[in-house]
């Protein structure tokens, strides 16, 4: 890999070649510059001379041109007077290039020369090249005997060729001694300029290469110099913009943990509550949905985020609704109850309420829409389950006091003549007040435990007293004249932790049942077993019994059967599930077996002790 | 005499009304459901029918319905006795005849002032057997 200092050298060399290059390159054009105008200066010279000349001798008689055998031609004699090294040769060549006299440098022949078909007057040149290869300029002109052209004069002379003569070799050897002195002068001098420029450049260099972006200080008072102060006013320039980006940056990823952090703190609290919410942007879109709008809708949160309702939502009048709650609507507050399908054929009942969602800055525009889905089944039910209390609290009030109003208006229309009808009167209101009273009773107590004001107040509670207590007073009751009572109890029976009163109400509950439902004659018994944890009160009958179809729907509140055995006898349909209340707050079971026409057995079975419950938990 | 037919699942409500009404010099018949008292018309149509609507086996407002289908020419009146009082728990009875809706508590002196006023208005029932 290449460093910064391996560039560095190599840029020096690279200058220093180039520079004996170009002082070469510097030489070689001189030199060819100079040869160049030689032989121009020669050419001009051969034209000068050849030009003259021609004219010289065209102007003398054509006779003393031409030699004669007592006589040197005088071509000839000009030709070595001449003692031109240029010179190749001087002819007069008659027609079809018979010469007439020729005088040459030896080895050249005088090329051959058609006369011009119009014959010019006036001299003039052509180039030529001679039998041995070597390139001539002939300067011609004809000669007249009598007005006619009888021969042309030609004379030839040698183009200069670009050779260096020796005599020329100390002047261009000096020239390029001085030449090479200066390169490295100048070299010397490039490279002071050019140091404190690869300085800057190498400091640079370093500061890209650390990733340090700084100003580079050098002291330079040339051009260099306030190149350098510019540059370094750009990179202050640029670090206090670098400084309020990231000044900037910081501020923006401040906020945007902010804005992150708010938004999953609300998606949190949306995801918390209890209703289903769902949002829609501006165009109509999902922007929002919690799992519990998934889980009410049945469709995946993946498949409702970022779509429009009617691509997942298949229920018409929700999907009205919704289209009405967005946009411009939704200015106008909008609640109502719809009924969803959900799954499986589970019929849900909701309502939908939709708020518009204003813009911050501008309140008369809206973002969005948020919708809020509040499952209200159970409420529903619930409001249903209360109604139906209420029209059985109702109706088992009414049926009392029916009977008293009917009682009332017989002793009032008795004359005394019927004493046996006040007496049947009277027992009768004494019977319904007490039913009256037995159900408002009952009716508190599930109240209570309902709505959670019954705190359970365990104490020790001997088991043997307690019931034998309770099994007598329901052994004393007018009904139970004629059935025989049998208490199956040890009198080393434990204790158990329990709330008295309740407890008290719930076995007494099981005990008037089974006075209530026993056919003349019958037996009721009690029995009480303990096991190693648990104590089993079973309070049997030989009664009419319950059919089993029955058996799971009597502990629930005012359920009565329409055997017309059992309407035969006055209930109002609360003390069984008053007793299941009450052994269930001691974290109990009440348990049933029962054959029709055969009797039934109810067996309470509670913990001996808070601690054991504990354990078993 | 007129005979009474008395249908209630209340024993208590029955024995204290049969008691009452019978010292009134009517003839009391009971029936502790619907079904039983149908029974009990087929064999033999009473004078006047009481009912009650809430009971096991056939309530009173079956009980009626089925009264005035399979039997459009009757003559006798009913007495439905009943603790709703709202309109729409009497929508029902608009299709039948000679039926009159008696709150609860009931008043004997109310049920034996209605009784007359229907037998009053028709004379082919002895009114002078009504007091």
């Amino acid at each position: 890999m290449l460093t910064i200092n391996n560039l560095r050298s190599q840029g020096s060399d690279r200058l220093g070649l180039a520079m004996v290059v170009a002082s070469l390159a510097a030489i070689a054009l001189i030199v060819a510059t100079l040869l160049w105008h030689e032989k121009e200066t020669q050419e001009t010279q051969i034209r000068t001379q050849g030009i003259s000349l021609t004219r010289l001798l065209s102007g003398m008689p054509y006779a003393q041109l031409v030699p004669t055998t007592d006589q040197h031609s005088l071509l000839s004699t000009i030709f070595h007077s001449q003692n031109d090294p240029n010179l190749a040769y001087v002819a007069i060549v008659g027609a079809e290039n018979m010469p007439v006299a020729v005088t040459s440098t030896p080895g050249v022949t005088v090329p051959s020369m058609d006369w011009p078909e119009t014959p010019v007057g006036w001299l003039s040149d052509r180039a030529v090249t001679t039998s041995n290869g070597k390139d001539v300029i002939e300067f011609y002109n004809p000669l007249y005997v009598d007005g006619s052209i009888v021969a042309y004069l030609r004379l030839g002379y040698f183009l200069p060729g670009m050779a260096i003569s020796l005599k020329q070799l100390p002047f261009f050897a000096t020239l390029a001694l001085i030449i090479f002195l200066l390169t490295p002068l100048f070299y010397l001098l490039v490279r002071k300029e050019v140091r404190p420029l690869k300085e800057a450049n190498a400091r640079i260099s370093t500061a890209i290469e650390s990733e340090q972006f700084g100003r580079v200080e050098m002291d330079i008072s040339n051009e260099l110099g306030s190149f350098i102060d510019r540059f370094n006013a750009l990179v202050d320039f640029a670090s206090q913009r670098i400084e309020h980006l990231e000044g900037e940056k910081e501020r923006l990823t401040t906020s945007r943990n902010l804005i992150t952090y708010s938004k999953t703190r609300i998606e949190n609290v949306l995801e918390a509550i209890p209703e289903a919410v769902l949002i829609l942007d501006q165009s109509g879109n999902v922007s929002f949905a919690n799992y519990r709008f998934s889980s009410l809708m049945g469709v995946s949160l993946d498949e409702v985020m970022g779509s429009v309702p009617a691509d997942w939502c298949e229920n018409s009048e929700l999907l009205e609704i919704i289209s009405n709650c967005s946009g411009r609507a939704a200015t106008s507050y909008l609640s109502q109850t719809v009924r969803l399908d959900i799954g499986s054929n589970k019929k849900r009942k909701s309502t939908v309420k939709a708020y518009p969602l204003f813009s911050p800055t501008d309140s008369t525009e809206t973002l969005g829409t948020l919708i809020v889905f509040r499952d209200v089944s159970k409420e529903t039910a619930m409001q249903r389950q209360q109604g139906e209390f209420v029209a059985h609290v109702a109706h088992e009030l009414k049926t009392p006091l029916n009977t008293l109003s009917l009682c009332s208006e017989v002793l009032l229309d008795d004359d005394g003549d019927d004493p046996q009808g006040q007496i049947e009167a009277a027992n009768t209101i004494r019977d319904e007040v007490e039913r009256l009273a037995g159900l408002i009773d009952n009716l508190l107590s599930i109240t209570k435990i309902e709505l959670g004001e019954i705190s359970i107040k365990r104490q020790r509670l001997r088991l043997h007293d307690f019931l034998e207590d309770a099994f007598q007073v329901a052994s004393r009751s007018d009904k139970a004249s004629d059935l025989t009572f049998e208490l199956d109890l040890r009198p080393d029976i434990c204790s158990i932790m329990a709330d008295k009163e309740l407890l008290r109400i719930a076995i007494n509950n099981l005990l008037t049942n089974a006075v209530k439902y026993s056919k003349p004659g019958g037996v009721i018994s009690m029995s009480c077993v303990e096991t190693e944890q648990t104590v089993r009160i079973a309070v049997r009958d030989e009664g009419i019994g319950i059919e089993e179809n029955e058996q799971d729907k009597i502990f629930q509140r005012f359920y009565r059967t329409e055997d017309a055995e059992v309407r035969k006898r006055v209930g109002h349909g609360l003390g069984l599930s008053l007793a299941l209340d009450i052994v269930q707050l001691h974290n109990g079971t009440l348990n049933v077996t029962s054959k029709p026409n055969e009797g039934s057995e109810f067996v309470i079975e509670i913990w001996k002790e808070v601690g054991l419950l504990k354990q078993a938990i | 005499m007129k005979r009474i037919l008395l249908v209630d699942d209340e024993p208590m409500v029955l024995r204290v009304m049969r008691g009452a009404l019978e010292r009134e010099g009517f003839e009391v018949d009971v029936a502790v459901d619907g079904e039983t008292a149908w029974m009990k018309i087929a064999e033999s149509r009473p004078d006047v029918l009481v009912t009650d609507i809430e009971m096991p086996v056939l309530s009173g407002r079956e009980l009626c319905q089925r009264i005035q289908e399979e039997l459009p020419d009757r003559e006798f009146p009913i007495f439905v006795s009943t603790s709703l009082t709202a309109l729409e728990h009497r929508e029902w009875s608009k299709d039948i005849s000679l039926l009159v809706f008696l709150e609860k508590p009931i008043s004997i002196r109310k049920l034996r002032s209605e009784i007359s006023k229907i037998f009053d208005a028709n004379t082919s029932i002895a009114a002078g057997d009504v007091r």
